[in-house]
């Protein structure tokens, strides 16, 4: 609603408007004008120098009048005009000097023509051309100067204006009479552009009123939101110097808003280069970043931030949006504790569990009745599961939480290919289904090794889940066109409607099968195998079909591998030593397959106990490799210690950290085995004691419940190191990592403990 | 500059102009000098054709092959040629003896040559339009069968303007027996370059 001030507020406005529109008029009519006229004086001069170059005297020439005329008096008429425009274009002077200087071209044209009737229509042409200006009184002094022109060519000179030697006055009258006549017409069109002018320039300011009003409530309203913000919001100039800011921010950090507008924001970033941090907001995707800063008072704060550059009127500012994540901070510490806790609490009495149960599973504390071999067979498996589904679970808030650290190291592909199918293969003994291999090459890969084998093993074991025992399982490592290494899984199960593929890599997914057979499984595998192929910048996918099998694989690219002949993997020391699953399980897919009976066979010859015989370096210097186990949980204490006596080695145990240190460093054993989570000392104060003793370079196995992290392991060094999860390395890996601590050879004794899939 | 000497260099301006536009048209109505031509043609072989003509008249014209003016005077003539189809005339182009050859043969000479019944003819230094005692390019000297002058004068109303002119219409009426010639001159005022610098007993116009 507009007041009588906004009215009045308005006209004037509308005036001023109207106004400007004239002159804007008026001055572009006035160039335009003396453009014309330029044109007009240049034409003459060039026709009067074709037509009339030279006047005569015998035989001698000179410039002839009509060319002196047209060039100086031509010169001369434009002159003022031209000085007009220049000083004072669109002042009222200008557009009649302009008017008089073009209705005397019209009287000239005229002239020069004899007075032909058609040269006329040029002074009706100009008529109009004034008319532009929308000014009448223009148009009046213009049909003055034509009617003077014709009175006194008409009296003096007839035939310069009408063509003929006699004329009557009144000729002058009918051609003045004309003029006005189109006077008639022009002067009211100027009067109605004039006010259509004022019209339109009442309306316009009329609608920039509204804008105005409405700017006035979007920042307003823009004001109100901003300040209300949780965040804080600041916008910084081209030098980092604060030009506004809300509340939220001057409260973040302690200030008043006062204090910070205009001074240089760098001092609230710590040690951070704040133009560097602006700069890369141009080049940097728009994410937030995690810094500290620094308020007035206390210690810095961690703070999340996005900058975004904005271009306003030929200015660049940066508006910075900036989250207190204290309070995230902490909780996000919490829970990584918690889960720290969790899975310790968790993993550390199924490992004892399972390890217990895979010591009578395995005949080592003597020979139990086969049914309660087969009950016993049933609480490990089920552990087992038990401890999938837990590491899946932290798996997977690892991966949502974006923690998951890839610990890429150079493998080499047959590596993987032989770890993985020695992994499964108790697995497919169970499931009586063969596993094959077709590996072309050999690759070094830069990959996180234990990752991909929990992506090759999840497929694996899918594949094997979904297949009819007798039936077989095809491993294949291509390499694609697109340069990057293809692992394929292929079954020839029961495969998948359509209708169920689009699901198949969401979370919690299980697909039931038609058989109605309940696959057991969290539904988490292939989630969790995607996020680690994607995180190792690599793709997975299937081809599946409903009762033909199903194919999954899943591609790395090449920039992580390097090809390799495949003989130098078989002349590979390192990968040599396990020679057991080389020859059983790397088979060319053209050989022959392992049927279940065989694979039976192959399980109950690996359970039956065998004496260790073994003549490896470290026995010829000692009888019996002595090892240090340093763990709270008495349960697990003693299943390690057994598992580790089962192959023949001394073990002294320690239950805290400060006896751990004491018995190491009275025994100097050849290797130390430690938990983390542990009373007095927890593991990373040991070995930092330890680290400056004797025992300074002993073998370390650290065998925790924890996920450790890059730096962590680090820490965690004394000599020969290794670092293995309870609950996800299998008791033949652990006791194989111990042989290798040792200097043991791996084939000799054979490990009597057997857990598939532990 | 102030509005002052805006509004006084503007009337100067405008001064300017009427002292322009007056010259310009002073300069276009302003008569070319005219001698004495004889009362007898000086040869009878530049009239012969006035005894043979149907209208018994015949035209000399004087003219400067170079004269930018005299495309009026031609034109004109030819229009007299057109409404009179038995007239002829002779029309002597003026050339300097020292000239080359050709010089003459403008676009004036290409006009009058296409025109029936106009013989043009060379005036080596201007020798015959002495003898007719004509110094102004575009005069017109009209005589009858007994080689008696009964007019001269231009035919053009200003220098260069093509359209009605006192010269033409005299000779029109000559033609068509509305005036009289017996005993009697007549004239009109020509306008054109000089065909030659110094001419011979030249009197003005405005004597006759």
């Amino acid at each position: 609603m507009y007041s009588a001030s906004d009215n009045l507020v308005t006209e004037r406005r509308a005036e001023y408007l109207f106004e400007e529109d004239r002159s804007d008029l008026f001055k572009r009519v006035d160039k335009l004008f003396l453009v014309l006229l330029y044109f007009e004086w240049a034409l003459a001069t060039v026709i009067a120098f074709a037509l009339s170059p030279q006047t005569w005297e015998g035989p001698q020439a000179s410039v002839h009048f009509h060319v002196v005329e047209a060039f100086l008096f031509g010169g001369a008429l434009i002159s003022l005009p031209t000085i007009a425009v220049i000083q004072s274009s669109g002042k009222t002077l200008t557009r009649h000097i302009l008017a008089i200087a073009q209705m005397v071209m019209c009287g000239l044209l005229i002239q020069f023509t004899d007075g032909r009737i058609e040269s006329h229509f040029s002074i009706f042409g100009s008529l109009a051309f004034l008319a532009f200006y929308r000014d009448w009184k223009v148009l009046i002094t213009a049909s003055l100067v034509v009617a003077l022109d014709h009175f006194f060519r008409g009296a003096f000179w007839p035939q310069s204006v009408f063509g003929e030697i006699t004329t009557t006055p009144w000729r002058t009258v009918e051609h003045t009479a004309w003029v006005i006549f189109e006077d008639l017409f022009l002067i009211p069109a100027c009067l109605q552009n004039v006010q259509e002018m004022r019209s339109i320039a009442y309306r316009q300011a009329l609608l920039e009123a509204a804008n105005i009003s409405i700017q006035r409530d979007n920042e307003a309203k823009m004001h109100a939101l901003v300040d209300g913000a949780v965040d804080g919001i600041v916008t910084l100039d081209e030098e980092g110097m604060i030009e506004s800011l809300n509340k939220a921010f001057a409260r973040m950090f302690g200030y008043s808003e006062k204090e910070l507008l205009g001074k240089d924001a760098a001092f609230l970033f710590d040690s951070l280069d704040l133009k560097t941090l602006l700069e890369s907001s141009r080049t940097v995707s728009n994410s937030p970043l995690e810094i500290f800063m620094k308020p007035r008072a206390g210690s810095l704060i961690p703070v999340e931030i996005s900058i975004s550059e904005v271009h306003l009127n030929e200015q660049t500012f940066y508006t910075a949006i900036i989250r207190d994540i204290s309070e995230r901070k902490e909780v996000e510490l919490r829970v990584s504790e918690f889960y720290s806790v969790v899975s310790h609490e968790l993993r550390t009495p199924l490992t004892s569990i399972r390890g217990a149960l895979g010591l009578v599973e395995g005949g080592i504390v003597g020979d139990v009745s086969p049914e309660v071999l087969e009950l016993i067979t049933i609480a490990r498996s089920c552990s087992d599961r038990l401890i999938r589904l837990i590491n899946d679970i932290l798996d997977l808030r690892k991966i949502e939480a974006g923690k998951i650290q890839l610990r890429l190291a150079p493998v080499r592909l047959s590596e993987i290919v032989e770890k993985t199918v020695a992994g499964i293969d108790g697995y497919s003994i169970e499931k009586n289904v063969s596993v094959v291999t077709a590996v072309d090459f050999d690759a070094n890969l830069d990959v996180d090794a234990d990752r991909i084998i929990q992506v090759l093993t999840n497929l694996l074991s899918n594949a094997i889940k979904f297949s009819d025992p007798g039936q077989t399982v095809e491993l294949k490592v291509v390499h694609t066109e697109s340069e990057c290494i293809r692992v394929s899984v292929i079954d020839h199960g029961i495969g998948m409607d359509e209708s169920e593929q689009p699901k198949l890599f969401t979370k919690f997914q299980q697909l039931d099968s038609s058989d109605s057979r309940k696959s057991e499984g969290t539904g988490l595998g292939l989630a969790i195998s995607k996020a680690l192929v994607e995180n190792h910048g690599g793709t997975i996918g299937f081809n599946s079909k409903k009762g033909a099998g199903s194919e999954f694989w899943f591609e790395l690219p090449m920039a992580l591998s390097q090809l390799v002949p495949r003989q130098a993997t078989k002349a590979d020391p390192d990968t040599a030593s396990d020679a057991n699953i080389r020859n059983s399980q790397i088979l060319p897919i053209t050989d022959s397959k392992s049927n279940g009976e065989e694979n039976k066979k192959r399980k109950r010859k690996k359970r039956a106990p065998k004496s260790s015989s073994s003549k490896s370096r470290a026995e010829s210097v000692k009888c019996r490799p002595s090892v240090l186990i340093i763990e709270d949980d008495d349960d697990t204490r003693k299943i390690v210690g057994a598992q580790l006596r089962s192959i023949d080695l001394e073990c002294i145990e320690a239950n805290n950290g400060a006896v751990g240190v004491e018995m190491a460093q009275s025994f100097m054993p050849d290797l130390i085995v430690l938990d983390l989570g542990l009373p007095q000392f927890d593991g990373f104060e040991l070995v930092s004691m330890l680290r400056s003793e004797k025992v300074g370079n002993t073998a370390l196995l650290v065998y925790t419940g924890r996920d450790l992290t890059y730096d962590e392991r680090s820490m965690l060094s004394l000599g020969t190191t290794k670092h293995l999860t309870k609950s996800t390395c299998s008791m033949n890996e652990f006791l194989t990592s111990v042989k290798e601590l040792l200097l043991i050879d791996s084939s000799q004794p054979e490990i009597k403990a057997n857990a598939p899939g532990c | 500059m102030n509005n002052i000497a805006m509004i006084s260099a503007t009337l100067a301006w405008i001064g300017m102009i009427v002292i322009g536009t007056t010259i310009s048209a002073t300069y276009e109505n302003r008569p070319g000098d005219q001698g004495y031509a004889p009362t007898f043609a000086v040869s009878k072989h530049d009239v012969e054709q006035a005894k043979v003509s149907k209208t018994k008249f015949h035209i000399i014209m004087f003219v400067h092959p170079k004269c930018p003016c005299s495309r009026a005077s031609i034109s004109e003539l030819r229009n007299l040629m057109e409404t009179f189809p038995s007239l002829k005339a002779t029309v002597f182009f003026y050339k300097p003896a020292t000239a080359k050859s050709g010089w003459e043969k403008t676009e004036l000479w290409k006009t009058a040559s296409a025109v029936e019944n106009i013989t043009p003819q060379i005036d080596i230094d201007g020798q015959k339009a002495k003898s007719y005692r004509v110094v102004t390019s575009g005069e017109v000297l009209l005589y009858d069968a007994s080689e008696r002058l009964v007019f001269s004068g231009g035919i053009t109303g200003a220098r260069g303007h093509v359209g009605d002119n006192l010269g033409e219409d005299t000779i029109e009426k000559i033609l068509t027996k509305h005036f009289n010639t017996a005993g009697q001159k007549f004239s009109a005022p020509v306008f054109g370059c000089r065909i030659m610098k110094d001419g011979t007993q030249v009197c003005s116009a405005k004597s006759l």
